[in-house]
């Protein structure tokens, strides 16, 4: 069973079969070489993964990021943070970062964030004469807060391939997101001393409410999303419909930048999008399906306990699996299939869910930000018009940075479980 | 007429998941308001995001939008693509083909049993129906990405790549 899957899973996916039709057929391959269970298991198994309410959430954050992403709510935001710390030298920049980490906790995306604050920031920062290389790499590395700060796309795939949850997950982001941020601004800082880059206009607190209150509808809107969920005001799915209905009305009728024609054009391509990511999610809850009758989980991680002792090396080891895995295929389809497959040998390592679950997330991040499947990076040559080269340079130095943090989370849980063990445990 | 036709799964598709949001977001009001939540909601939401994923999949494959690896094809000349487009088509549309029968048995199964679901009583076999449909649509478009290869015609996702990385761009 498991070679007729593993050979037929790797050429497939290298021959270029789309992998979620990789794993749909492999399923049944499987079933019809291996078993007499009828083929229409498959079709129930997809219908199952499907028939869950907590899915919606992920077409419906995706239609909110690129909603905002069009209009004026990342502009606004963008003017807020930087009259807070624009004073600084080198504060544009930390501006950016802020700005990133304001826009991650209303989006669930990663390369939606650098598109929102990028196209943006970067003519800003630009005309200020920052180093170019450095500010491709500062904004693309902060946009991929997008998905460890939450609401977050990936940690709500993990979820339910993992079936831990979603607000719990979504909690234990938030610690790791501010540590990356923090560092990310630390960065900044010191190169702007090191290089006297120069501050921008003084500091005035009249400038400051004008923008807040300019900003008052963007800046509502994480307060509503994560002060929703976890007063329990609404469910995630439900606070990524608010999103979306939030986004739409002050686009539409406060900022009035957005026509209500160019709604459907901005939605399709999000659509269809988010879909696929659905169809793959539902592909690899039926592969997961087939491993686990079979028991190869139970197997696996048999095999790991018995050459693994510590759990800290099986993490490291982990670790190094996705960085090489990110080679090959996108980091969160890796997280999809690998994630059920260590599910048995978590629970005998006493791994928290939640934990691998964030450590899970800073790969996602890492192969967003390394080609070839660094989707951040693709994004960022679009804003800045720049070679892949050039970008990739750009991020080099945030990557060593990121490589740190993915450390410090990885080997103190605390991080991560420290709220969550605050607030639901 | 045909061309709005093509573009039709497209915005049966956008307006499909925007109304859903919307009407979350009233029956959320609804609740904290007026007390009153419409408990047919949960429900129907799930059957409709079921055929709203099967429809965005069907229409993916004929934009070439599906997430895959492309270790190979930047290494093969243009005519060994063509083969290997050929070859995808063929797998996935019978694949497809085997998969959208059996799902078409398990509609008739359902269809004999004649359940329906909890709370607002649709009859079960048609929350089962995307799956056959969409699954023949997607086969029969992977087919014609055979006779598409065979021609030599370029495809979708080749010439909207742009396009393709700004949709991704929006998701992840």
């Amino acid at each position: 069973m498991i070679t007729t899957v593993a050979l037929g899973f790797v050429t497939l996916l290298i021959s270029g079969v789309p992998i979620a039709f990789t794993l749909i057929i492999v399923t049944m391959i499987g079933l019809l070489v291996h078993t007499s269970t009828p083929l229409h298991i498959v079709a129930e198994q997809l219908f199952n993964a499907l028939d869950n309410f907590v899915l919606l959430a992920i077409p419906f954050f995706v239609l909110a990021g690129s909603i905002m992403t069009k209009g004026q709510i990342s502009t606004r935001l963008i003017n807020f943070v930087n009259t807070l710390v624009g004073w600084i030298p080198g504060g544009l920049a930390v501006a950016g970062v802020l700005g990133c980490i304001f826009f991650a906790a209303i989006s669930g995306s990663g390369p939606a964030t650098v598109v929102a604050i990028g196209s943006i920031m970067f003519p800003a920062l630009a005309e200020a004469q920052y180093d170019r290389r450095f500010s491709i790499g500062v904004i693309t590395t902060a946009g991929s807060l997008g998905i460890i700060i939450p609401p977050s796309i990936p940690m709500i795939l993990y979820c339910l391939v993992m079936n831990t949850s979603v607000a719990e997950l979504f909690m234990a982001g938030i610690l790791p997101g501010l540590l990356i941020g923090a560092v990310l601004i630390g960065y900044t800082l010191t190169c702007a001393r090191r290089n006297n880059w120069r501050a921008g206009d003084r500091f005035s607190f009249k400038k400051v409410v004008k923008s807040a209150r300019e900003g008052i509808w963007a800046l509502m809107l994480p307060i509503i999303v994560l002060g929703g969920i976890y007063t329990g005001v609404f469910t995630p799915t439900e606070a990524a419909a608010v999103s979306v209905s939030y986004a739409l009305f002050v686009e539409l009728f406060i900022y009035k930048e957005c026509k209500i024609s160019d709604i459907p054009g901005v939605c399709q391509g999000a659509a269809i999008l988010s879909t696929c990511i659905l169809f793959l999610l539902a592909g690899a809850m039926t592969f997961n399906w087939l491993l686990t009758s079979e028991e190869i989980p139970a197997r696996i991680a048999q095999f790991l306990t018995s050459h693994i002792h510590s759990p800290w090396v099986f993490l490291l080891a982990v670790n190094l699996l996705l960085l090489v895995l990110g080679c090959f295929m996108d980091t969160v389809s890796a997280v999809l299939i690998l994630g059920p497959l260590f599910l048995k040998a978590l629970t005998s390592y006493h791994i928290d869910l939640i934990h691998f679950g964030i450590i899970m997330c800073l790969n996602i991040e890492f192969g967003m930000l390394t080609p070839p499947f660094g989707l951040n990076l693709f994004v960022s040559m679009g804003v800045t018009g720049e070679k892949l080269g050039v970008v990739a340079r750009g991020v080099l130095p945030f990557l060593a940075l990121l490589l740190i943090c993915l450390m410090l989370v990885t080997f103190i849980p605390d991080i991560s479980l420290f709220l969550p063990k605050l607030f639901f445990r | 007429m045909l061309r709005h036709l093509k573009n039709l799964e497209g915005y049966i598709l956008s307006l499909t998941f925007v109304s859903l949001a919307l009407i979350a977001t009233v029956q959320v009001l609804c609740r904290y308001v007026f007390n009153y939540s419409f408990t047919w909601f949960e429900e129907g939401g799930r059957y409709i995001g079921i055929f709203a994923t099967f429809l965005g999949a069907s229409l993916a494959v004929k934009k070439g939008t599906h997430f895959s690896t492309e270790v190979l094809s930047g290494f093969l000349s243009p005519k060994a693509r063509r083969v290997q487009r050929a070859f995808i088509g063929l797998i996935c549309g019978s694949f497809l083909s085997i998969l959208a029968f059996y799902g078409f048995r398990l509609v008739l199964k359902q269809y004999g049993f004649g359940t329906t679901t909890p709370t607002i009583e649709m009859p079960m076999y048609i929350a089962y129906l995307p799956i056959p449909v969409f699954c023949s649509i997607m086969a029969l478009r992977f087919f014609k990405s055979i006779v598409d290869a065979i021609r030599g015609d370029e495809p979708l996702s080749g010439s909207s790549e742009d396009a393709n990385i700004a949709g991704k761009a929006s998701m992840l």
